[in-house]
Order: C-alpha cells, then sequence, then structure tokens
C-alpha cells in the first residue's frame, strides 16, 4: 500500500509516495534520483549505502522508508556543498584512494561524520569507524591515508 | 486490518494493539528488513508497525532496585552508556559495525533470539528481565525463560519486549571476549561473558555465560556454583579443572561459520583465559 512518509532531505522538507516497507536506499535512488547511494551487499554489510540518520551514519539497504518519518537524512549529495567535503574530496584524489569509485560514497560518508566528531583521529580510529565499509579495490591503506590528509587539512571546514 | 492511523503509535499497549492485528514490529530494521527482503521485493510484506515514536520505549533510568532500559535504546547507545554494567556495553560495541550499532537495538537483539546474539551472554550474567507488555497485560520474566530456541521467544502474538531491567547494584568485576573472524560485521564463533562480585578476594557471586555454542546462550550454573564462595586464587589454581567443566557444559554445532570441535575447544580455552586473568586480580 503505498502512503506519504514525510522528512527532511539533505536540508528540505521532503514527501514521498512510497511503501512503509520499501528499502531505504530505493526510496532515496528511485523516487529522488540520488544515485550517489550504492547498494551493495543488501544486508549491511559492506557499507556502499551509508547515509546519515539525523547526523549519525546509517545503512539505508536495512532501513525502511517508513522509519525516516519525521527524522533528517543527509546523502552523500547534500554534502557536497559543505567544506568537509571538498577537503574529503580532494584528499581522497590526492591519496589515490579511489579506484572503481563504489564504494567511495559510504566512504566519504562516513569520513565526513568521523572528522566532525574527532578532528585528529590516529590511524586506528579510522580504521575501527570504517570498519564496516568494504572496498573491493584498494586494500584500504589508500582510504585510510585519505582521511589522515582530510584530518591534517581540515582546519574550519567542520 | 491495519490502518494508516497506527503505523506510528504512541504508547506501548497502542502499539502492541497493531502487532496483534497483524503489522510486523519494526525497531532498528536491521534483522527485519534482511528477512523480509523477498517479501517487499514481491509486495508481499505485511504491513509494519514502526516503535520509534513510543517514548517509554526510549532511555535508560535507574531506580532503587533495578536498571531499566527502553527496548528502543540502539546498540551504539549502550556501547557509549556509563550508566549500564561495562559487560553490556563491551558486548554492544560488539555486535556490527558503527554504522549497524547506530540503528539496531538491544530490543531487537533480544526478540531476535539468535544463539550469537551478542547483548545476551552479558544479559544471562546479570540475570536480566524482560517486561512484555499487551493491550490487556503485563508481565515480566527472566531473559533466559524468554529466549526459548534460536529465534524463538515466549513473546505471544499481542505482545511486545517494553522494558529490560537489570538488578542493582550489579557485579563490579567482568570480562568479556567475542571469537569471530574479524573485527566488525562478523558473527559471532563463541564468546564468553563473566560478572562477578568479590568480597576480600573471596566470590560472592557470578555469572558465566557463553554464546553461540548452544540453540540459546549457555548459561554455567554447575560451574558458577562451584565457584562461590571460594577465594579467586582457587578459582586461578583450579583453572584446568574448571575450563575442562566448561567445555563440558557447552552444546555446539558444526554450521557455515565454525564446527562444534573447534567451538568446544575455544570455549574451555575463553575460560581458562578469564582465570588466568585472576592471578593477579586489578585492584
Amino acid at each position: 500500500m503505498t502512503r506519504t512518509i514525510s522528512f527532511n532531505l539533505n536540508g528540505a522538507p521532503v514527501k514521498a509516495d512510497a511503501a512503509h516497507e520499501t528499502r531505504l536506499v530505493d526510496l532515496l535512488r528511485n523516487n529522488f534520483g540520488l544515485t550517489g547511494i550504492k547498494e551493495g551487499c543488501g544486508e549491511g554489510e559492506c557499507g556502499a549505502c551509508m547515509i546519515l540518520l539525523n547526523g549519525f551514519p546509517a545503512l539505508s539497504c536495512i532501513m525502511a522508508a517508513g522509519a525516516v518519518e519525521g527524522q533528517q537524512v543527509t546523502t552523500i549529495e547534500g554534502l557536497r556543498s559543505s567544506p568537509g567535503f571538498d577537503i574529503l574530496a580532494q584528499a581522497f584524489n590526492d591519496a589515490g584512494a579511489v579506484q572503481c569509485g563504489y564504494c567511495t560514497p559510504g566512504m566519504i560518508v562516513i569520513a565526513y561524520a568521523l572528522l566532525r566528531d574527532d578532528p585528529a583521529p590516529d590511524e586506528q580510529t579510522i580504521r575501527s569507524a570504517m570498519a564496516g565499509n568494504l572496498c573491493r579495490c584498494t586494500g584500504y591503506a589508500m582510504i585510510v591515508e585519505a582521511v589522515t590528509l582530510a584530518a591534517k587539512r581540515r582546519g574550519e571546514a567542520w | 486490518m491495519v490502518t494508516e492511523a497506527v503505523t506510528y503509535p504512541t504508547t506501548p499497549t497502542e502499539a502492541a494493539a497493531v502487532k496483534k492485528a497483524g503489522a510486523l514490529p519494526y525497531a532498528g530494521g536491521t534483522d527485519l528488513m534482511i528477512h523480509q527482503a523477498e517479501n517487499i521485493r514481491n509486495g508481499q510484506c505485511p504491513p509494519m508497525v514502526f516503535l520509534g515514536g513510543v517514548k517509554a520505549f526510549h532511555g535508560i533510568t535507574k531506580g532503587n532496585n533495578e536498571l531499566r532500559i527502553g527496548p528502543l535504546t540502539t546498540m551504539a547507545e549502550l556501547a557509549a552508556s556509563a550508566q549500564i554494567p561495562p559487560i553490556l556495553s563491551l558486548a554492544c560495541n560488539a555486535m556490527g559495525s558503527p554504522a549497524l550499532r547506530n540503528i539496531a537495538t538491544l530490543g531487537g537483539n533480544i526478540c531476535t533470539a539468535s544463539p550469537a546474539g551478542d547483548s545476551l551472554p552479558a544479559l544471562y550474567t546479570l540475570d536480566a528481565e524482560v517486561k512484555l507488555v499487551s493491550p490487556a497485560s503485563v508481565r515480566r520474566m527472566p531473559v533466559h525463560r524468554f529466549i526459548t530456541g534460536p529465534g524463538k521467544t515466549a513473546l505471544e502474538p499481542d505482545e511486545l519486549l517494553a522494558a529490560i531491567t537489570i538488578p542493582v547494584p550489579a557485579q563490579e568485576l567482568f570480562h568479556y571476549r567475542k571469537v569471530s573472524p574479524r573485527v566488525a560485521n562478523a558473527i559471532t564463533k563463541v564468546s564468553l561473558a563473566v560478572s562477578l562480585a568479590v568480597d576480600d578476594e573471596i566470590v560472592r557471586d557470578i555469572g558465566i555465560a557463553f554464546g553461540a555454542v548452544g540453540p540459546t546462550v549457555i548459561r554455567c550454573s554447575p560451574i558458577e556454583d562451584v565457584c562461590i564462595g571460594l577465594p579467586l586464587h582457587r578459582l586461578y589454581r583450579d583453572r584446568a579443572r574448571l575450563a575442562a567443566m566448561a567445555r563440558d557444559s557447552v552444546k555446539p554445532i558444526d554450521d557455515l561459520r565454525s564446527t562444534a570441535l573447534y567451538r568446544e575447544a575455544v570455549a574451555a580455552n575463553l575460560f581458562a583465559e578469564f582465570l588466568e586473568t585472576l592471578n593477579h586480580p586489578k585492584p
């Protein structure tokens, strides 16, 4: 049954007509065209579908659309206009942290939340924070390097 | 028939009434959405009742005799909480990944009733109880009676888990260890939780529970009975015998994650490892 779900998406109030049990990743990609969010495993194991729910990293492939009624959802698209995004994107570029790119939006979203909450994370903190984000290309070293680089360049971005 | 108006209940009894009418209770969704994935694809998913709007299901409060945890408290909130016994924080922090812990709930972990449910061994050692509400009744029972088998609980069709309670003061010393192939997003092969209360180096109370080595969490009452009243150095001295008792008390199976033989050996080793720590008890 299709219902109307109202929530805040990337800073603006929105409404969507969908069944409550629709997976959030499908709602965001299909109803709003936010294709920066990827589906990898579909079981919450890989982090490619990472969003921020009320500011906290969450997995949109194992959330129902109905669960975000009245909540705030931020996707990679919603971060694009922030200074933190530019720093992270440049750092991922400089460190060679992107290969096929499929995991990258999820990596950026969780790194964004990490650097917001922890201005100078050490390597172990970065690895722990990103333990739920899988990358099958780079072997992680360059991703960790990219986040370390972004932390050094963060300035007043967060 | 479940109607639009009650998809978002605000009270426990209202939520229980919607469940009774056939709706799937949605807490964090992290297991439910995977179990229902095929139904969702086929348009066959029953209606969901979203519990997030029930205020009474949130938060941690401390009473005179017990700590009350709302079932919608997330694993991340519990991992970071200074209000709860540290062993429960450690166990909740060992589950899944950071983003998963931000949405997965304690109530969901309990009601899923997986033999490998990461919060469960800690809850068993803390003598946790569950409070169940239906539109017409409230009842309480120990968590070890609530979970009746793999994926099975004593929950009636019109009931919801409304609170988790832990007696206070709880024990003061804790030991937790989870064995899994990697740090994040790995289902437990074997875990051990021990909660201990000590007076002048004598064991006053001890709870010992293993996860993922039986159809439900295995609480080792016979070993607990042996330990109570003994000085810690005796537990250390008798570690080989006690570890052998631990080995005998678990009932693991072969599955895709591990073998019964491995789990049995690791369970004994985990318990021996705990007993080793008693040689130099921390002040």
